[in-house]
């Protein structure tokens, strides 16, 4: 728990400090103020981002630009243009991926765009998916169908969107995966003991011989099990989330995650919101049942030894396959995956069940919870059936 | 209150723990005596529902104990060969968390624990971790948790092993004491103490019961004599070779020896009353308990 603590402590810290605002002098803050300062920028652009919206934002960097351009090696005037910049950083971004190669990524495409083309961003986003999907680069890597489904969904993007300042929860998610994961691991600490204990203790043929030891005694063992992890999952998540959206604000969960440049490429079409309930939920379902197999693994061996190193396997097992090709449709769907939704959801990891084209995320939502149903079951059954020889 | 073991085997692999056993159960106290890897503890182990018989069953009034299930366990007290605890628990604690495994209600289990831990003379004890506690405060601890649920069938496993003589006296009233209507069943290879208190004898051998009844049938059981002599060390030596020797103790330069034959080991040797060690020694053999 004191890890727990410490790492909660560190991420909050981290994701706060993640959020600069750079005064009129070029120097950068971090902190309430500063969230505060760099929210009053943003708020200037808040609105939707139609092409007379991007226009502004166009004349307004050109003006900038002049005003305050970047130099080589002079650190003041590029934190002066910086500062006056950051206001609009996040359209800029979202202008500059929009108007490059599906691939690339240029910081100064902007300065190349007109007024007359930058309305034509939205379209621009479907056209270059087009264009690399009849590429040879991404030869190979969908078929028809899927390609279809990904300009479908890309089309299906409500155009032109909506822009507010959405740091507070840009920077929750970015961090979220460092805290669920922590919370994982610490958590099979805690689990993986429950159905081993007695073995370790030598107590188990006192346990196994009484009254409720095989029945009610091991439902207890599952539902301490279930109620450690999630008490401890919540916990650590409310904390983390109330301390870092309390001090960078709440303000932009209806904003799409295509507005900016992190999201900008991804299918699902979903709010900030969303997608925090989605990271929070997936890493909670991932969570439950990498602890779930830990306690089998401790209710079939009889040791918390392997049982504990479960999520360390789940996490790092895929870095390790991963250098095989074959397997990259199968690791798509591990669980460790739940566990970097905030990752997940910029890639295209597509299956397809009967014809029909469904994105990883949507899958493993459903698997893993049935997943979790399945093997309370089969715990039960194994403890319940053991055998002191 | 009937057990009964209808052939009842239970093999590992291609070794076999109890071998084809029929028994019949009734109150009172039963010894089971064996050298080690006789199947007493599989024997014991079956009977709790810790493991299965391979075939066979177990009934108790006439029902399969597997089956009973939970409604077996309840007339159940265990108290086994190994008996491990949670070392930060305190006794009282360690007690009222078997008590709810054993379905006993905090208010009668808060009542009984403080009974028991009178009884096992463990009252001062109550709040002391159970990783602090003796050998002998544990094994009477462990007793306490078998009678819990007030057992119509109480097993113990090797219940005195590792307690001093003191205390083994003690643990032996003890369970004296606690042996009326209900059948125990108790296993041990220290053989006085069974001499004291089983009603009635077992004796296990490569997973049968090779002989069964009181001390008098176990004893009456004997074809062989027990012979009292005194020898040199050197003839105490060769003899030792040549018969089973059940005790041997050197006085003044001269041993005197407790032989089980058939015949007088020497013709001095004088034919003395037989005891329940010269019966175990009898079936089992000096190096009985070594094969394993």
């Amino acid at each position: 728990m004191i890890v727990l603590l410490l790492s909660l402590i560190i991420s909050c810290y981290f994701a706060i400090t993640n959020i600069t605002y750079i005064d009129e002098q070029g120097v950068s803050h971090t902190g309430i103020a500063a969230a505060r300062d760099l929210r009053t920028e943003k708020q200037k652009w808040e609105g939707t981002l139609d092409e007379e919206a991007l226009q502004k934002v166009l004349d307004e960097y050109r003006k900038i630009n002049e005003e305050y351009p970047i130099r080589q090696g002079d650190y003041t005037a590029n934190m002066l243009h910086d500062s006056k910049v950051q206001g609009i950083s996040e359209i800029k971004d979202m202008i500059n991926i929009g108007f490059c190669e599906f691939r690339d990524f240029n910081y100064y495409r902007i300065d190349s765009v007109s007024k007359d083309e930058v309305g034509k961003l939205y379209e621009n986003r479907v056209k270059s998916l087009e264009k690399w999907l009849g590429s040879e680069d991404a030869e190979g890597l969908f078929d028809e169908n899927e390609k279809a489904f990904l300009l479908e969904r890309y089309g299906q993007l409500k155009a032109p969107l909506y822009y507010e300042d959405y740091d507070g929860w840009g920077s929750v998610l970015h961090y979220a995966q460092t805290i669920v994961m922590l919370v994982m691991l610490v958590s099979a600490f805690l689990v993986s003991g429950i159905f081993s204990n007695e073995f370790s203790w030598k107590a188990d043929s006192i346990f196994f011989s009484t009254k409720y030891g095989r029945d009610k005694g091991t439902k207890a063992k599952l539902t301490a099990g279930l109620i450690v992890v999630t008490a401890i999952y919540w916990l650590f998540i409310a904390l983390y989330s109330i301390i870092v959206l309390g001090v960078l604000g709440f303000g932009g969960g209806n904003v799409m995650i295509q507005t900016g440049f992190w999201y900008w490429k991804s299918f699902y079409n979903i709010t900030y919101v969303q997608l925090y309930v989605l990271t929070i939920s997936a890493g909670y379902i991932g969570t439950l049942f990498c602890m779930l197999l830990s306690m089998l693994i401790s209710a079939k061996t009889h040791t918390a030894v392997v049982a504990v190193t479960i999520p360390f396997v789940s996490l790092f097992l895929p870095l390790f396959l991963s250098n095989f090709h074959f397997l990259e449709g199968v690791l798509g769907l591990f669980p460790d995956q739940l566990l970097q939704i905030n990752e997940i959801i910029n890639l295209f990891n597509l299956y397809q069940i009967g014809g029909k084209v469904v994105g990883s995320i949507p899958i493993m939502m459903v698997i893993y919870p049935i997943l979790c149903v399945v093997l309370l079951p089969i715990i039960y059954y194994i403890y319940h059936k053991t055998e002191i020889k | 209150m009937e057990l009964q073991m209808v052939n009842v085997t239970r093999k590992f692999g291609e070794f076999c723990a109890v071998d084809d056993l029929n028994l019949t159960i009734t109150n009172g106290v039963y010894g089971l005596l064996g050298v080690n890897g006789a199947g007493k503890t599989t024997f014991m182990r079956m009977i709790c529902t810790l493991l299965p018989p391979t075939s066979g069953q177990i009934l108790c009034d006439g029902k399969d104990i597997f089956q009973m299930d939970g409604e077996y366990r309840n007339l159940l007290g265990y108290l086994p060969q190994e008996f491990g605890f949670y070392p930060d628990f305190t006794v009282k604690d360690y007690l009222m968390y078997i008590a709810s495994l054993k379905g006993i209600r905090p208010m009668v289990a808060g009542k009984r624990v403080k009974e028991l831990l009178e009884q096992v003379g463990l009252t001062k004890a109550a709040n002391k971790k159970m990783k602090k506690l003796s050998g002998g405060m544990k094994r009477r601890t462990g007793i306490a948790q078998a009678m819990l649920n007030n057992p119509k069938i109480l097993i113990l496993d090797e219940p005195t092993a590792g307690l001093d003589p003191s205390e083994r006296v003690r643990f032996r009233n003890l369970i004296s004491e606690l042996s009326e209507e209900r059948i125990v069943i108790l296993s041990t290879h220290i053989v006085s103490d069974i001499e004291y208190i089983a009603n009635e004898i077992w004796l296990m051998k490569e997973g049968q019961i090779v002989q069964q009844g009181n001390l008098d049938d176990m004893i009456a059981s004997m074809q062989e004599n027990v012979y009292a002599c005194e020898v040199s060390q050197a003839d105490a030596t060769k003899m030792m070779k040549q018969f089973k020797v059940s005790n041997m103790k050197s006085e003044r330069g001269m041993v005197e020896l407790r032989i089980i034959a058939d015949r007088p080991p020497i013709p001095e040797a004088c034919v003395i009353e037989p005891t329940l060690e010269d019966v175990f020694l009898y079936y089992f053999g000096e190096k009985g308990g070594e094969t394993e």
